[in-house]
C-alpha cells in the first residue's frame, strides 16, 4: 500500500515537472521570437525579448551574440548622439560668450560717451537746471528704468502661466 | 383625475425637494472641508451627493487643487456637460481648459526630467547581458516620455479649445481670451514630428512588381515559422530574378543578422 502510495506521488510530481518544462520556453523559444521581431517589427521588441531570454539563459551564445549584434550600432549611434550633445554645448558656451562681450563693450561705450558728455558741461551746468537733468540724476532715472524694466519682464514671464480666478464659488 | 394630478405634482415636487436637499448636504459638508483646505475629503464628501452639475464641478475643482490632472478634467466636464445654465456651463469649460493647460505644463516638466534620466544611462562595458537590460530600461522611459509628449499635445490642443467654448458662452471674459493666447503660443511652439517616413515605405512597397510581392510573401511565411535562413536564401535568389526586390534590403539586412547570431556556438 505504501509502495504504491510512494509510486503514485512520484508520478504526479514527475508530471508536474513536465508540464512546468514545457510551459517554460526555451533558448530558442526566445530566439526565434526575438528574430521574428527584429525582422518584422523593431529591435526595441527583440532586445525586450532577449532580456528575459538571457534572465532565464545567462550564458546561451546564440541569445548573446544576437544582442551583441543590434547594440553594434547602437553604440554608433549613442556615440553620435554624444558628439551632438557635445557639439551644441559647446556652440552654445561661444554665443553665450559673445553675448557677454558683446554686453560689456557696450557698456564701457555707455560710459565713454557718459564721461565725454560731462566733460563738455562746465560745473555750472553739472547743477540741475530747471527743464534739464542733472547727469547724476539722469544716471539714477536710468537705474530706476532698468529696474523697472526687469520687473515688467517678471511680470510678463508670470502672466505666461495661465491666470485663474479666484476659487470657484463653491456654492453657486 | 384631478386627485391623481395633484398626488403626482405633490410627489414630484418632494422628490425634487429631496434632490435639492441631499445636493445641499453634500455641498455644505463639502465645501466646510474646501475651505479647511481638506480637498481629499472635500472631493468625498462632494461624491456623496446625487448627481449634479455643481457638485460635479466642485469635486473637479478639489482635484484641481490636488493636482489629480485626469480627475479633474473628467469631473469638469461632465459638469458642463450637465449645467443648463451657459454661465455656469462657462465656468466648468473655463476650469476644464485651466486644468488641461495645468496638466500638459506638469507632462512637459516630467517629460524633461526624464530627459537627463534618459540622456545618463549609458550602454557601454562588455556584459552584454547588462547592455540589453539597460537598452531595455531605456527604451521604456523613452517610450514614456513619447507619451508625455502626446499628452502636452491634447492637452493644450484640448485646453485651447475649452477656452473657445467659455469664450462662446461669456464673450466679455478677458481671462478666458488671455489664457486661449497662451495655450495657441504654447502649441505654435511645440516641436513638430517630422512625418512621412511610413507613408514613404508604403510607396516603396507599392512599386514592387508582382512577382518581387509573391517572394516577399513567401519570404514572411518563412520568417512566421522562424525559418531565417530559408527566407534569407528565397530572398537572395529573388534578387537574382527581379530586381525590384533591392528596395527590401532592409529586410534582408536583417534576416542576414539573425542568420548571423543563429550560427554563434
Amino acid at each position: 500500500m505504501n509502495a504504491l502510495r510512494t509510486f503514485l506521488t512520484l508520478l504526479v510530481a514527475g508530471s508536474c515537472t513536465l508540464v512546468a518544462r514545457a510551459q517554460m520556453a526555451s533558448a530558442d523559444d526566445y530566439f526565434n521570437r526575438a528574430g521574428k521581431q527584429y525582422v518584422k517589427e523593431d529591435k526595441a521588441a527583440a532586445l525586450r525579448t532577449l532580456d528575459q531570454g538571457l534572465r532565464q539563459y545567462p550564458g546561451d551564445p546564440r541569445l548573446l551574440k544576437f544582442a551583441e549584434e543590434l547594440l553594434k550600432d547602437e553604440q554608433q549611434k549613442q556615440k553620435q548622439q554624444q558628439q551632438q550633445q557635445q557639439q551644441e554645448q559647446q556652440q552654445k558656451e561661444k554665443e553665450q560668450q559673445q553675448q557677454q562681450q558683446q554686453q560689456e563693450q557696450e557698456k564701457q561705450q555707455r560710459e565713454q560717451e557718459q564721461q565725454a558728455e560731462e566733460k563738455e558741461q562746465d560745473p555750472e551746468q553739472m547743477k540741475a537746471q530747471p527743464g534739464r537733468i542733472a547727469p547724476q540724476d539722469a544716471r539714477r532715472i536710468l537705474d530706476a528704468l532698468e529696474r523697472n524694466e526687469k520687473d515688467v519682464q517678471a511680470k510678463v514671464r508670470e502672466r505666461l502661466r495661465p491666470t485663474r480666478r479666484v476659487p470657484v464659488q463653491k456654492d453657486w | 383625475m384631478r386627485g391623481l394630478i395633484v398626488i403626482a405634482v405633490i410627489g414630484l415636487v418632494a422628490c425634487g425637494d429631496a434632490h435639492e436637499r441631499a445636493v445641499e448636504t453634500a455641498l455644505r459638508t463639502g465645501n466646510a472641508h474646501y475651505d479647511r483646505q481638506r480637498f481629499t475629503a472635500a472631493d468625498s464628501a462632494y461624491a456623496t451627493g446625487p448627481l449634479d452639475p455643481r457638485l460635479l464641478h466642485n469635486r473637479g475643482d478639489a482635484e484641481y487643487r490636488l493636482a489629480t490632472w485626469d480627475s479633474a478634467v473628467a469631473h469638469f466636464s461632465h459638469a458642463a456637460e450637465l449645467s443648463a445654465n451657459p454661465i455656469d456651463q462657462a465656468r466648468s469649460y473655463y476650469d476644464l481648459g485651466d486644468a488641461r493647460l495645468r496638466q500638459a505644463h506638469w507632462a512637459d516638466s516630467l517629460a524633461h526630467a526624464l530627459d537627463g534620466t534618459i540622456n545618463g544611462i549609458r550602454i557601454e562595458g562588455d556584459d552584454i547581458a547588462k547592455k540589453v537590460e539597460l537598452f531595455v530600461q531605456r527604451d521604456s522611459l523613452q517610450r514614456q516620455r513619447n507619451g508625455l509628449d502626446h499628452l502636452v499635445d491634447s492637452a493644450l490642443t484640448e485646453g485651447a479649445e475649452q477656452f473657445k467654448n467659455t469664450l462662446r458662452r461669456t464673450p466679455q471674459d478677458e481671462d478666458a481670451r488671455h489664457n486661449l493666447a497662451i495655450a495657441q503660443r504654447l502649441i505654435a511652439a511645440r516641436p513638430k514630428n517630422p512625418g512621412g517616413n511610413g507613408s514613404n515605405k508604403k510607396d516603396e512597397k507599392k512599386e514592387l512588381s508582382e512577382r518581387a510581392k509573391l517572394i516577399m510573401k513567401r519570404a514572411d511565411e518563412l520568417v512566421e515559422e522562424h525559418k531565417f535562413q530559408e527566407a534569407l536564401e528565397v530572398l537572395e535568389q529573388g534578387l537574382k530574378q527581379d530586381a525590384t526586390l533591392q528596395k527590401e534590403k532592409e529586410y534582408m539586412d536583417k534576416l542576414g543578422v539573425v542568420t548571423k547570431a543563429a550560427r554563434a556556438t
